[in-house]
């Protein structure tokens, strides 16, 4: 008995491509932001050039923890809100004390060596893509619960895909018609990046919804790893922190990642390498005397043991650089995989329906894909070229993100388009632009690097990666301007 | 090892193609097969393949080895869809 009839096929093609079309877009941000995410580390040392100074392999000082303990003395004093401090590691040698601003963790930034703090720029840096990954940029109790229902719609998405696909699924693996018309090219390239990274699209989504379990099944009971109770007093350590990290390597064996403060308590978090469990034991010391206390013996049970596992897949935070490398590279390819459902659905409508007028899905196509990339573009652009101390810059980055978006989307709905270029040529036209403006901006951004970051330092290891790129996405946006004017519309 | 592992996944992901009809198509065969038996063989022969990759993978952990293994898996069958589709596109 055949499982697939016509009649359930037909019903799951128009869930798939209901879904998609409704939320499609929201899942496309999503996931872009949650691949740019993945290097928020390199993404903030990129974005203040200033910490380039500081050298890889940087050996971490008494004196550096001293000055930040001074800093932590006088934020409280002064009333600044509760921080943390992150410790340097092999992906950004800096010393940062970190607070949360209702959007990201932002603050100082301290040269581990001798504890001179960095005049660097004030920005939200690649964080900002962390916390629009989950959130949208909307306040906890709107946006955390939508990203839940999305992420919940994305893996029925990607079942009835799967189930849609299945019987080509093997014979198609490797089908990618570069030639054929445009429909037909993106079908395949919406069916390749689906299916050859197929266990990445399961991992990430079903991962990502036992991160939001809270929101996404609010019958369900969750239990968070580790959340210290809040309790009143000073929270700044009188014991000196050298001691209690050499302690630290001692005891747990790992480099120690994060310390947080609460009061008469310093809790040291190590950091993993190579392993994909998120959370890690941390262990607790006496604020005062700088002694260890007497820790929760109690093994982790079978659900804690899934809850990090699911969380360190989602998250990536420990899993070394080759592994956090195909992480990434997995992200790009989901993010095409829905721009290429996006862009099919829209062509081949346009296709069926010739005569009728462009609908909004359509004309909003080319600036929430292509409009993405160009905001990701005008933030580091941003924040390269305003000044450094100027005040208030970081919320123009962020400003400024939005704004090129929402004008790029806004490209679509402007009527002079179709009426001087004709329908066909309309969409087409649209797309030329918004993909010119994407590479120039990003060519932009590489020069604007070029000039920041005078000598030698231009060729550090994370700025040549960022840069290079953004060069290549730059010139693969100038090459689909290119493209498109040849490509055979059907 | 990275690249021993990479080096052992590539004609791994190209035999187990070899059993598809649009591969087949490129390399110029013809795209039926004359007997099934032939066809499963090629998807053994490349599975085999793969799966002698696994310990290769440059990973201190089992789980963050066969994750690794997955993703390269995945990233070379795209590598590979994609110089098939230029081979094709350039005929």
């Amino acid at each position: 008995m055949q499982f697939i009839t016509p009649a359930r096929r037909a019903r799951l093609a128009w869930f798939h491509t209901q879904a998609g079309i409704f939320l499609g877009w929201l899942t496309f941000i999503i996931f872009l932001a949650g691949t740019l995410s993945l290097a928020d580390v390199e993404l903030t040392r990129w974005m203040q050039p200033e910490t380039a100074v500081i050298p890889d392999g940087a050996v971490l000082s008494d004196a550096a923890l001293d000055r930040a303990v001074q800093i932590l003395r006088e934020d409280e004093k002064a009333g600044r809100p509760r921080s943390f401090i992150r410790l340097p590691e092999p992906r950004d040698p800096a010393l940062h004390i970190l607070h949360f601003n209702g959007h990201a963790f932002t603050g100082s930034v301290i040269d581990p060596r001798d504890g001179r703090t960095v005049p660097a720029r004030d920005t939200e840096g690649g964080v900002f893509f962390f916390n629009f990954h989950y959130t949208l940029r909307l306040p906890y109790t709107i946006g955390e619960p939508l990203v839940s229902f999305i992420t919940l719609a994305t893996g029925l998405m990607i079942l009835s895909g799967v189930l849609l696909q299945i019987g080509r699924m093997i014979p198609d693996y490797f089908t990618l018609r570069l030639k054929a018309s445009r429909p037909r090219f993106l079908l395949d390239l919406h069916l390749l990046s689906g299916t050859v990274m197929l266990p990445f699209h399961i991992i990430i989504t079903w991962t990502g919804l036992v991160l939001m379990t809270g929101n996404a099944f609010p019958f369900i009971p969750v239990r968070l790893p580790h959340r210290p109770p809040q309790v009143s007093g000073s929270f700044v350590p009188a014991a000196s922190l050298g001691p209690v990290l050499r302690e630290f390597r001692q005891r747990s064996g790992n480099a120690p990642g994060y310390i947080i403060f609460s009061p008469g308590k310093i809790t040291v978090y190590g950091l993993g390498s190579g392993e994909i469990s998120a959370v890690r034991e941390p262990l607790d010391f006496d604020g005062r005397t700088g002694r260890l206390l007497p820790g929760d013996t109690k093994p982790a049970g079978l659900t804690d043991g899934i809850t990090r596992l699911a969380w360190g897949l989602h998250l990536a935070r420990n899993m070394g650089t080759v592994l956090l490398c195909l992480w990434f590279t997995g992200g790009v390819l989901s993010t095409v995989m829905i721009a290429s459902g996006l862009i099919y659905y829209t062509t081949l409508r346009r296709r069926r329906n010739v005569s009728s007028a462009p609908g909004v899905a359509e004309r909003l196509c080319p600036g929430a894909v292509g409009g993405a990339v160009v905001a990701f573009f005008v933030y580091l652009l941003l924040n390269h070229t305003l000044p450094a101390d100027m005040p208030g810059r970081r919320g123009f980055e962020t400003n400024g993100f939005f704004l090129a978006w929402v004008m790029c989307c806004l490209a679509g709905f402007l009527p002079f388009a179709r009426v001087v270029a004709g329908r066909f040529v309309w969409s087409r036209l649209v797309w030329q632009a918004v993909l010119a403006l994407a590479g120039i901006t990003g060519l932009c951004v590489v020069v604007s690097d070029a000039v920041i970051v005078l000598g030698g330092l231009w060729l550090h290891g994370v700025r040549l990666v960022i840069n290079g790129l953004c060069f290549v996405t730059a010139l693969s946006c100038l090459a689909g301007v290119y493209g498109l004017r040849r490509h055979r519309v059907s | 090892m990275m690249s021993v592992a990479v080096a052992v996944l590539l004609p791994g992901c190209l035999l187990w193609g070899c059993s598809l009809p649009y591969v087949r198509d490129i390399a110029g065969f013809s795209v039926k097969y004359p007997c099934r038996r032939k066809k499963y063989l090629f998807r053994l022969a490349g599975g085999l393949v793969l799966l002698a990759a696994l310990p290769l993978c440059p990973a201190p952990s089992v789980a963050a080895g066969i994750a690794m293994w997955v993703m390269l898996i995945s990233l070379v069958s795209f590598l590979c869809a994609l110089g098939l589709g230029f081979v094709r596109a350039m005929r």
